[in-house]
C-alpha cells in the first residue's frame, strides 16, 4: 500500500512537472514570468531576462493568430471546395 | 460678442483642416489602391484588367473587362465585386480575393477608392 | 441444337466484351470531341467571333497580331499558333534551339549502359514511345507516366531512381521525345478503373482550387487567346505535345509535364501538389487523351 502511494505521488508529481515545462506555449511563458518575478524581487535578475519574457509573450500572441489563420484558412479552402465540387461539371464543353 | 466671434473663427479653421486631412487621407487611400492594383503579390487586378484613364499601367491583360465610369456605380456594389465574384457570377474566373482573404478588407476599400477617381466618366 | 445455343451464346458474350470494352472510353470520346471543337471554332476565326470567345479584347488588337485559321495540328504550337509577336521571337529562337545540348546529353545517357551492362532500351521496344504515354496499367490499376517508366528501368537495373521534374530524368524523355516527333499520341482507356481515372483527371482539370479559385480549365480553355498580363494564355488541346518544354524563364530549364503541371498548380494559389502524385498522374491522362490523334513535337521552347 504504501508502495502504491509512492507511485502515485511520483507520477502526479513528474505530470506536475510536465505542465510546467511542457510542450504548452502559455505554460513555458507564466513558468518563465513566475521565475523571473522571483530574481527580480530578490534584486537579482540579469539585464536580458525581462524582455525575452516579453518577447515569448508577443510571438505567443503571434502563434495563436497564425494558429487561428492556418485554421480558418484550412475551413475555408474544405469549404470551397466542396462548393465547387457541385459546380465544376458545368464547365466541360458540350 | 466677441467670444462667439472667436467660437465661429476657431470652428471654421477647425473644418477647413478636417476637409484637408480628409482630402489628404483620401488621396493616400486612392495611391494605396493603386499599389494594390498593380502589384503582383497584393490584388494583380492589371493581369486581367485594363483601366480607363490610366495608361500608364503596364502589359495590362485583357482577360476581364476595361474599367470604365466606375464612379456610376455604388461603393458597396464595387466592394463586393471586388470581395468574392462568385456570389454574383458562380464559376467566374475572378478570384474571390477579400473572401480567400488574400486582400484586407481596408484594401478593397483602397481599390475602390482608386478605382472610382481614376475611371471618372469624362 | 445443343451446340448452336452454345456457339450463340459465346458469340453474344464476346460481342458482347467487345461492346463493353469500347464503352470504357465513350464519355472520354464525348468529352474529347466536345473539345476539340470548342477549339476549331475559336480559333477559325477569332475576329469575326470577337463578341462570342474575346469579349473583351481589342478588335484592332485582334486584326494585327492574330493568326487563324488554326488547324487541329496548329495547336501543337501553343499559343504560339496564333500569337504572331511571339511566333516570330521563336522561329529565330528555334533555328539554334537551346533544347538540343540537353537532347544530346539524353543521348548519351540513353545508350550509357547500366552497372549491370544494359542499358534502357532493354526496357523499353523502342526509344520513340513518348506517344504512348501516361498510360493506364491494367495491372496495378495506376496511371504510368514516361517519368515513372524510366526511373522503373532504372531501379529495375539496380540504379538509383532520378529526381522528378527537371535534369537527368528531363534529358532523357527529350531524347526519347525527340525520336517520336511526328508521332501521333494514343492514350487509351483500357478499364473500368482507366475510366474512373480519366474521370479524376478531368475533376481535377475542370474544378476551382487556391486563394485565386482558379482552374485549369479557366485559363487554358476559356481564356485561351487572352492576354495574362503581355502572354497570350496557351490552349490545352496540344499542350502535352510540346513537353519535356524548355522554358525560356528563369534562365531556361527544361521541365517535364510533371513539373509544368504543379507550376501551374501553385500558380492558382493551392499547394503544390507532389510530383508523381495520383493527382497530377490522373490530370496528365486526361490532358492527354483531349490531344489524342495528335502529332508530337517535343521538346520545345516556351516562355
Amino acid at each position: 500500500m504504501k508502495k502504491l502511494i509512492l507511485i502515485s505521488t511520483i507520477t502526479v508529481a513528474f505530470l506536475a512537472g510536465c505542465a510546467g515545462t511542457g510542450p504548452s506555449v502559455n505554460g513555458a511563458i507564466q513558468s518563465a514570468q513566475k521565475k523571473y518575478n522571483q530574481a527580480h524581487k530578490e534584486g537579482v535578475a540579469w539585464q536580458h531576462t525581462k524582455s525575452l519574457v516579453t518577447k515569448a509573450k508577443k510571438a505567443a500572441k503571434e502563434a495563436i493568430s497564425y494558429a487561428n489563420k492556418a485554421a480558418y484558412e484550412a475551413d475555408t479552402a474544405m469549404a470551397q471546395s466542396a462548393e465547387y465540387d457541385k459546380t465544376w461539371r458545368a464547365q466541360v464543353p458540350r | 460678442m466677441i467670444n462667439t466671434k472667436k467660437i465661429v473663427a476657431v470652428a471654421i479653421i477647425s473644418m477647413l483642416g478636417a476637409s484637408v486631412t480628409y482630402a489628404q487621407s483620401q488621396q493616400d487611400l486612392v495611391k494605396e489602391g493603386r499599389k494594390v492594383f498593380v502589384t503582383k503579390k497584393l490584388g494583380n487586378c492589371l493581369a486581367c484588367h485594363t483601366v480607363q484613364n490610366d495608361p500608364n499601367i503596364p502589359q495590362a491583360g485583357n482577360i476581364g473587362p476595361k474599367l470604365s465610369n466606375l464612379d456610376t456605380y455604388p461603393k458597396d456594389y464595387i466592394f463586393n465585386k471586388i470581395w468574392d465574384p462568385n456570389k454574383t457570377v458562380p464559376n467566374t474566373i475572378m478570384p474571390p480575393q477579400g473572401r480567400s482573404h488574400k486582400i484586407s478588407k481596408h484594401q478593397v476599400d483602397a481599390l475602390v477608392a482608386y478605382l472610382q477617381a481614376t475611371t471618372k466618366a469624362k | 441444337m445443343l451446340k448452336k445455343l452454345i456457339k450463340i451464346a459465346i458469340l453474344s458474350m464476346i460481342s458482347g466484351s467487345i461492346l463493353f470494352a469500347a464503352s470504357y472510353n465513350a464519355q472520354a470520346e464525348k468529352d474529347r470531341k466536345a473539345f476539340v471543337n470548342y477549339f476549331l471554332k475559336k480559333f477559325q476565326n477569332p475576329v469575326k467571333n470577337h463578341a462570342k470567345y474575346f469579349p473583351n479584347v481589342n478588335l484592332d488588337e485582334m486584326k494585327k497580331t492574330y493568326r487563324y485559321p488554326l488547324s487541329f495540328q496548329d495547336f501543337q504550337d501553343g499559343s504560339l499558333a496564333w500569337y504572331k509577336p511571339s511566333r516570330e521571337q521563336f522561329k529565330e529562337l528555334n533555328e539554334f534551339p537551346a533544347y538540343s545540348l540537353e537532347v544530346d546529353d539524353g543521348e548519351v545517357l540513353w545508350n550509357k549502359p547500366f552497372a549491370n551492362g544494359k542499358t534502357y532500351s532493354s526496357c523499353f521496344p523502342e526509344t520513340g514511345v513518348r506517344n504512348d504515354y501516361p498510360y493506364f496499367d491494367t495491372k496495378t490499376n495506376e496511371v504510368v507516366t514516361i517519368g515513372q517508366a524510366v526511373n522503373a528501368c532504372r531501379v529495375k537495373n539496380g540504379e538509383k531512381p532520378y529526381k522528378y521534374g527537371k535534369g537527368n530524368i528531363a534529358k532523357v524523355i527529350a531524347y526519347m521525345a525527340m525520336k517520336s516527333r511526328g508521332k501521333k499520341i494514343h492514350v487509351t482507356i483500357p478499364s473500368m478503373a482507366a475510366a474512373q481515372a480519366y474521370e479524376h483527371g478531368k475533376k481535377e482539370f475542370y474544378k476551382q482550387r487556391g486563394y485565386l479559385s482558379l482552374s485549369c480549365n479557366e485559363c487554358h480553355v476559356v481564356s485561351s487567346g487572352k492576354r495574362l498580363r503581355a502572354e497570350s494564355l496557351s490552349p490545352a488541346l496540344g499542350q502535352t505535345t510540346e513537353m519535356p518544354v524548355y522554358r525560356v524563364k528563369g534562365g531556361g530549364t527544361l521541365l517535364t509535364l510533371q513539373a509544368r503541371l504543379a507550376g501551374c498548380v501553385k500558380g492558382t494559389g493551392a499547394e503544390k501538389p507532389k510530383l508523381q502524385s495520383k493527382t497530377l498522374r490522373d490530370l496528365s491522362y486526361f490532358l492527354t487523351y483531349m490531344s489524342n490523334g495528335m502529332k508530337l513535337y517535343g521538346p520545345d521552347t516556351r516562355k
